[in-house]
């Protein structure tokens, strides 16, 4: 109804106008009106979307763009002439290219969303070809401009032109390594639009910013990263929109900003006097004295949801809230600190520091979920201290989730018995010791982890050979839990991920410990494949052997495919596609972070595991049989999500050594005899079957 | 076929009406919209890429109709073509002879918008454009409707959702 009353409404309209002088204007065909604001400075040109609708048109069908160069080369002063050279050829090419790929904008009016340049500066002859760049830009209705302008050691930074700042349509201005100069502004200058201005190495000084911040009554976000010297200010006052505020490497600040959720700060801070922002949400504050900071905070930020601390000096932390739902304390102290926590809407507690706190208390409710506490202790380590950390997780008893992260750095050790409380346990960089198994027993024994992490970033990995060695040979210690009322940590421990620098190259292992489950030693990998060979035969198959170079999975699969294990690159490919384009598929069965996983199985001679074996099933549309060499089950069936095509991929499995394509001897029943069988595994089976990859390992 | 007939009819040698054609510009005929005929040099009518089009490919020789302009804008327009021929004349007075050209009212700057459009001659376009651009600029909406009787068929609340669109032109 409301619209067709609207349509007389309009042709009323019309009719009337028509009577009268006509709008001959309005009547351009349209690519002459795009001409006509090409001509008009930008804000008058978007002003002229009010007029009528067909001066909307006009303006909303303006072509619109994003212009995005990068050039990332850079060389230091001590190459030699002819890198030199080579180097300031390709400046000249990708100088080149921008002024091409901005031709346009002479003839044409665009809108453009976004430019961002990024690039080394080598020579200041450039800088003329930036400054045109910027102005043309600047002409079309620029919305995000982007400089990250580094310059080469001799080289001066590149001065951002003045006109910058009187740009209308502007909203976001991100630099880093340019110069802003400080007679750019005065007092009486007209205000911008800004609403984000990020500024990251940029050479500028402290007036110049209170200046800048005058001029931008409608900021919203303010990120200052190392920008000036030493013994610098900022004062972040006359903003009255902004909500968010990063600092970074100043000295002195002052803040009054009414609306303020957001502010992060790093730098000693002794009292809060010079801060006043009461709607702050999230608070981060990096050295500061706690003695003097804690005793004012709700006092000053009363809305405080996020807290994140890093504190100096300490001996006492008391913090109560009743909005606060996020904590972080980093003690860098050697003191040992009093702990007392009284927030009854927590939701998140971290805490990182290099002692077990003497005395603690923590009064909250049910809703705390997540608990993370790095402990990184110095000096020996004994019994009592392992009494203290037993008294002290404790605390935790009621709160499940508890994940420690734990920073070795001595090397003595006993063990103690604990409770089990700790959910996940990361192990930092173990040092080289004597004996493994104090430290094992000592640390498991206290917490009973239901997952272990460990990383190592030295080449020596002689800790995790020792964990694979601890926790596989299980069996050679069945009776480990016969003449005690406690069972030990080998009955929790569920799942072990280990990151370890072998070869110049980071590797991640991760298995699931399993009672019966032992390393094959060199004798059990030729017997397993022995049994492989065998059942080949028994189903009359051949194997047609591919490199073994991590690449096996896809090399077989392509074999299968194409008859050509070469195109193994290819089928990777298709399966990280696939990975990435279902993930919700098969992130649950990955061990790590879903992009880290993506970004390790994309890399050349990464073995490929049971989650792409699934997804180059799901790839495909095609059921994969394995033939495996496991003891227990001859062979496993890999469905497609959606079938596409009856045809069979088969492989062999040589358990964690190796992949290879199989074929039927001759022409033989073997498929039907394969197809009788209906075994179905899905990928959370398959992690039963996850033995550890270190098989590899122990046989080099 | 038409160029050979052209030059079989006049019945000089071929390099005699080259010559010819170099050295003074051969006169073309054009035909405005309400049938008034215009005769000009060929150098001055192909500054419109459109009559240029239509001589190189050989259409030029009879008259050259001109549906979409109309006699008093095409005398304009030819008038601007004439003042562009020789590119040699000196630049302030081109400005001059051009900001007096386009000096015209509202009505004809429409035409000439147009006829530049169709008979494509591109500083013509510019300069019509800027010319129309300068009215524009500096001017709140509603005395830009005023003067160019453009109707505003938005309802206010639309008015307001299209300022905020682009919020940075419409505040102060």
């Amino acid at each position: 109804m409301g619209f067709e009353k609207e349509k007389k409404r309009r042709k009323a309209i019309f009719l009337l106008s028509t009577g009268d002088a006509v709008d001959r204007i309005s009547q351009l065909p349209e690519h002459i009106l795009h001409h006509i604001l090409f001509f008009m400075p930008p804000k008058d040109a978007a002003r002229t979307s009010t007029l009528s609708m067909t001066w909307r048109q006009a303006w909303n069908s303006l072509p619109r763009s994003d212009f995005t160069f990068s050039s990332r080369n850079s060389y230091y002063s001590f190459v030699s002439e002819e890198e030199k050279a080579k180097f300031e050829e390709e400046s000249e090419q990708f100088i080149k290219s921008v002024d091409e790929a901005l031709l346009p904008l002479r003839e044409q009016k665009k809108i453009i969303q976004r430019f961002s340049l990024n690039m080394s500066l080598c020579d200041a002859k450039y800088d003329s070809c930036i400054d045109n760049w910027i102005e043309l830009v600047n002409g079309n209705h620029i919305e995000t401009l982007d400089l990250d302008i580094l310059s080469m050691i001799h080289v001066k930074n590149y001065v951002l032109p003045q006109k910058t700042f009187s740009v209308e349509s502007l909203v976001k201005l991100s630099l880093r390594g340019c110069k802003i100069e400080s007679d750019y502004f005065s007092y009486n200058m007209k205000p911008i639009c800004l609403r984000e201005l990020t500024l990251r190495f940029v050479e500028i000084d402290s007036h110049t910013i209170m200046k800048i911040l005058r001029c931008c009554p409608l900021l919203e976000v303010f990120v200052l990263d190392l920008c000036m010297k030493m013994r610098s200010f900022v004062h972040l006052v006359n903003v009255p929109k902004l909500k968010k505020a990063k600092l970074y490497g100043i000295s002195w600040v002052r803040v009054e900003a009414p609306n303020l959720e957001v502010f992060h700060c790093e730098r000693f801070i002794g009292k809060l006097d010079n801060i006043a922002c009461s709607k702050v949400k999230k608070l981060k504050l990096k050295s500061v004295e706690s003695k003097q900071i804690l005793p004012d905070i709700n006092y000053k930020f009363p809305f405080l949801e996020t807290l994140y601390l890093r504190v100096l000096r300490s001996e006492t932390i008391k913090i109560s809230s009743r909005v606060l739902k996020r904590l972080s304390l980093l003690c860098d102290d050697q003191i040992v600190p009093l702990l007392q926590i009284n927030c009854e809407n927590l939701h998140s507690f971290e805490f990182d520091s290099e002692s077990i706190p003497k005395s603690f208390s923590i009064t909250s409710s049910a809703c705390l979920e997540k608990i993370v506490h790095t402990l990184r202790p110095k000096g020996s380590i004994d019994t009592f201290w392992f009494l203290r950390l037993r008294r002290y997780l404790g605390k935790f008893k009621e709160h499940q989730t508890l994940s420690l992260h734990f920073q070795l750095t001595t090397n003595n050790f006993t063990s103690e018995e604990l409770v089990p409380i700790v959910k996940h346990f990361e192990l930092d960089d173990v040092p080289t010791m004597q004996d493994y198994t104090a430290v094992l027993d000592g640390l498991l024994w206290s917490f009973h982890p239901k997952a272990l992490r460990t990383y190592s970033n030295i080449e020596n990995n002689e800790f995790i050979k020792f964990l694979f060695q601890a926790l596989i040979n299980r069996d050679e210690e069945p009776n480990c839990c016969s003449d005690s009322h406690m069972k030990c940590w080998r009955h929790y421990l569920k799942a072990v991920t280990a990151k370890y620098f072998d070869r110049r190259k980071w590797k991640y292992v991760k298995f699931v410990p399993k009672t019966n489950a032992k390393v094959p030693s060199a004798n059990d990998v030729k017997s397993d494949h022995q049994r492989l060979l065998e059942r080949l035969k028994l189903y009359n198959l051949v194997e047609n052997e591919v490199k073994g170079d991590g690449n096996c999975q896809f090399r077989a699969i392509a074999d299968q495919l194409y008859g050509d294990p070469d195109l193994h690159t290819f089928v990777r490919e298709l399966v990280i596609e696939q990975l990435k384009s279902q993930l919700e598929l098969y992130q649950n069965y990955v061990p790590m972070s879903y992009n880290d996983y993506l970004e390790k199985m994309s890399k050349e001679g990464e073995w490929g595991d049971h989650v792409t074996l699934q997804a180059a099933a799901d790839r495909f549309g095609v059921k994969i049989f394995l033939i495996t060499s496991f003891k227990d089950t001859c062979y496993i069936e890999i469905l497609p999500h959606i079938q596409k095509s009856k045809r069979v991929l088969m492989l062999s499995f040589w358990a964690e050594t190796h992949y290879n394509s199989i074929n039927p001897e001759a022409e033989s029943l073997a498929v039907d005899y394969l197809a009788l069988h209906d075994v179905v595994l899905s990928p959370g089976l398959w992690s039963y079957l996850q033995l550890p990859r270190e098989s590899e390992f122990f046989s080099q | 076929a038409i160029q050979s007939s052209r030059f079989s009819c006049v019945g000089f040698p071929l390099a005699y009406i080259f010559l010819a054609c170099k050295k003074k510009s051969m006169a073309l005929k054009l035909k405005s919209s309400d049938n008034k005929i215009f005769e000009v040099e060929e150098l001055v009518a192909v500054q419109s890429e459109t009559i240029k089009s239509l001589v190189e490919d050989g259409c030029a020789n009879n008259v050259i109709p001109l549906p979409n302009v109309d006699s008093k804008t095409l005398e304009l327009v030819l008038d601007w073509c004439k003042n562009h021929v020789d590119v040699k004349l000196d630049e302030e007075k081109l400005k001059e002879y051009e900001d007096k050209f386009i000096e015209v009212d509202l009505a004809v700057l429409y035409d000439l918008l147009m006829a530049a459009n169709y008979l494509n001659i591109k500083d013509l376009l510019n300069r019509a454009s800027q010319k129309v651009a300068d009215m524009l600029k500096g001017k709140k909406p509603e005395q830009i409707r005023e003067t160019f009787n453009i109707v505003n068929d938005f309802s206010p609340e639309e008015e307001e959702e299209i300022r905020k669109e682009n919020l940075w032109a419409f505040e102060e």
